[in-house]
């Protein structure tokens, strides 16, 4: 039992990132209409700043800094690249995430090389006792901080100006405009917070039980789509969800591989993608998503 | 602060011309109607005016826009509602999956004191006492009529100088659309100007200071709305059958002008239409049958029988 709620309790954690992530991912989708597969990309560019930077200005400056830097190149990237061809096919949009995605990945891969890159997180690899079940202090951390940012991104959804134009402009672009809403303006909020978001949750991916930072953090970040996709792509309680179960199901497949060896090992990686897929077919708007993904 | 059009020539796709040389004047405080079937060009012309012709790809070729002698051509549609003009879409556009109180917010975002927004907000509540009941609710859950009120309220937020309305009455109930008459009114009485779109000529000639009929892109008749109400074309045309037409309309959904005199006429739902013979005495309206190009298609009715070929 105790193994059961400690492989759940760091489902949870693993879920509340993916569920950062793809809340991101969400918002962006919500606001221009693009899939951007550069999240990862993002992401991995927050760590490497972190822990480019942390030696010389401390923890907390490095993952200000590094929050800050990834914010304004996600928003730059819509500056430069999206915001500028709006006329385009949305698909070419997303080709073009690819794009960048591959861009930036390359060259962090580069960078990085074979080293494993720490972020210095204070808290290390230590290990917290809740009850008889063992959780990193990462894991926990990732929790608290993860569930504040999703319920101060919720409030701003629902009680700002930003968080209302948002969802107004998602549902009915030309409406939105009619009444005064630049959604130009919309989507480069949405696109720093969403850079912003990934850089946080770089910090905790990053920390143990992982050992530090290698490029193939970009691919543990992927588990965050098949989460935003099965919550339903335009919903973020849909993100928030998706990301959770993603998490929760990642972790009970990986605590009970040895149990599972039929499924063959590392089944875990590909766990994301089977829920998703399992949702999809059940409901094909996702949990959440409205019924017509395709708007006129 | 008065909307002023001259000479306004519109080109979707830079080859379909939608308005040619259209001239047409909102003075301050006044109501104007805008009269006109299908394909006459209404909507392209309140595209023109709050910065949407770029989104259906098209442009002003010709001609001027201007409010309060300032241009809006090529203006961003947030800056025209800044100015102080704002539309109230065809079919309402209400955001249906926010709340009633967060369409309105969604109406205010131009206005940036928390404390004009607020009064605003009371004050469409006090016009509409129903969205002030169900101020919770999700927009998509109102009634139709409830949802003209919202964009309506929503529209009023930005605290408009000129408010523009397209087909308010569209697929609503008689008695909610006199109601809508009186709120226009009582809107214009507290200094706003209005232009009311309609097909419905009924009402918007009855609360109308001025009224203009467009046709084919142009405006073929205008002046005083108690002469044009008053007038032969007009009242046999907009007023005879004036008020089933407003609920009879939804049901082939937009026949979008050149749809062909043969295609689809008896899907109207008028009880045993009146079919290309009995079209010249009676013609219900000319969007079923599309007036011949070039002339006063009010009037053209009579061609009818000549089109409806075997």
């Amino acid at each position: 039992m105790t193994t059961f709620l400690s492989f759940l309790l760091n489902g949870l954690s693993l879920g509340s990132l993916y569920a950062l992530i793809a809340l991101g991912f969400v918002i962006i989708y919500k606001a221009s209409e693009i899939l951007n597969f550069a999240h990862g990309a993002f992401l991995l560019l927050g760590a490497y700043v972190i822990a480019r930077v942390e030696p010389s200005v401390g923890f907390a400056a490095a993952v200000a800094i590094g929050i800050a830097v990834t914010a304004l190149v996600a928003l730059a990237s819509e500056q430069i690249l999206f915001s500028r061809v709006r006329s385009a096919h949305v698909a070419s949009l997303t080709i073009m995430t690819l794009g960048l995605d591959v861009l930036i990945t390359t060259d962090l891969t580069r960078r990085i090389g074979s080293s494993v890159m720490s972020l210095g997180q204070p808290w290390g690899a230590d290990v917290v006792r809740l009850g008889g079940v063992n959780i990193s202090e990462n894991r926990l951390t990732a929790i608290g901080v993860a569930f504040v940012l999703i319920g101060l991104l919720f409030a701003a959804f629902r009680f700002t100006s930003w968080g209302v134009a948002l969802r107004a402009a998602a549902e009915d672009p030309e409406a939105a405009a009619l009444m005064g809403i630049r959604q130009a303006r919309v989507g480069a909020v949405a696109w720093l917070i969403a850079g912003g978001l990934a850089a946080v949750a770089a910090v905790f991916l990053t920390g143990s039980p992982t050992p530090g930072l290698e490029p193939n953090l970009r691919t543990i970040a992927f588990a965050a789509f098949p989460a935003a996709i099965l919550g339903g792509l335009d919903s973020t309680t849909g993100a928030l969800a998706g990301g959770l179960i993603v998490g929760v199901a990642e972790s009970l497949f990986a605590g009970y591989s040895s149990d599972l060896t039929f499924l063959g090992g590392g089944f875990s990686v590909v766990v994301p993608y089977v829920v998703m897929m399992l949702v999809l077919v059940v409901r094909p708007a996702g949990l959440f998503g409205t019924k017509e993904l395709h708007r006129v | 602060m008065e909307l002023d059009v001259s000479g306004l020539q519109v080109t979707y796709a830079g080859v379909i011309r939608a308005l040619r040389d259209i001239d047409l004047r909102v003075g301050t405080g006044e109501i104007v109607a805008v009269l006109g079937s299908n394909g006459a060009g209404k909507t392209t012309l309140l595209r023109a005016i709050t910065g949407s012709l770029k989104r259906h790809r098209a442009r002003v070729d010709k001609g001027q826009v201007t409010f309060g002698g300032r241009s809006l051509v090529d203006a961003h549609p947030a800056d025209v509602v800044n100015r102080g003009v704002v539309l109230v879409p065809e079919g309402r556009r209400v955001f249906g999956r926010l709340s009633v109180e967060e369409n309105l917010k969604a109406g205010a975002i131009s206005v940036r004191s928390r404390a004009t927004r607020a009064e605003r907000r009371e004050k469409v509540y006090g016009m509409f006492p129903r969205l002030a009941e169900r101020s919770g609710q999700r927009a998509a859950l109102l009634s139709g009529g409830e949802q003209q009120m919202l964009a309506i309220g929503r529209a009023l937020m930005s605290g408009p100088r000129l408010l523009l309305l397209d087909e308010p009455s569209l697929g609503l109930a008689p008695q909610i659309v006199t109601h809508i008459g009186e709120v226009l009114r009582q809107i214009n009485r507290e200094g706003t100007s209005v232009m009311l779109v309609e097909q419905n000529a009924a009402m918007a000639l009855g609360v109308a200071d001025n009224g203009y009929v467009l046709e084919l892109g142009r405006v073929e008749l205008s002046g005083p709305a108690a002469e044009l109400a008053a007038s032969d074309d007009i009242a046999s045309l907009y007023l005879g059958r004036g008020h089933a037409d407003g609920t009879d309309r939804e049901a082939p959904g937009k026949p979008g002008g050149p749809g062909g005199p043969g295609s689809g006429v008896g899907g109207s739902g008028s009880p045993g239409g009146p079919k290309a013979g009995t079209a010249a005495q009676q013609p219900t309206l000319s969007r079923w049958t599309p007036p011949p190009r070039g002339r006063f298609g009010l009037l053209g009715a009579g061609a009818v029988t000549g089109a409806g070929r075997p």
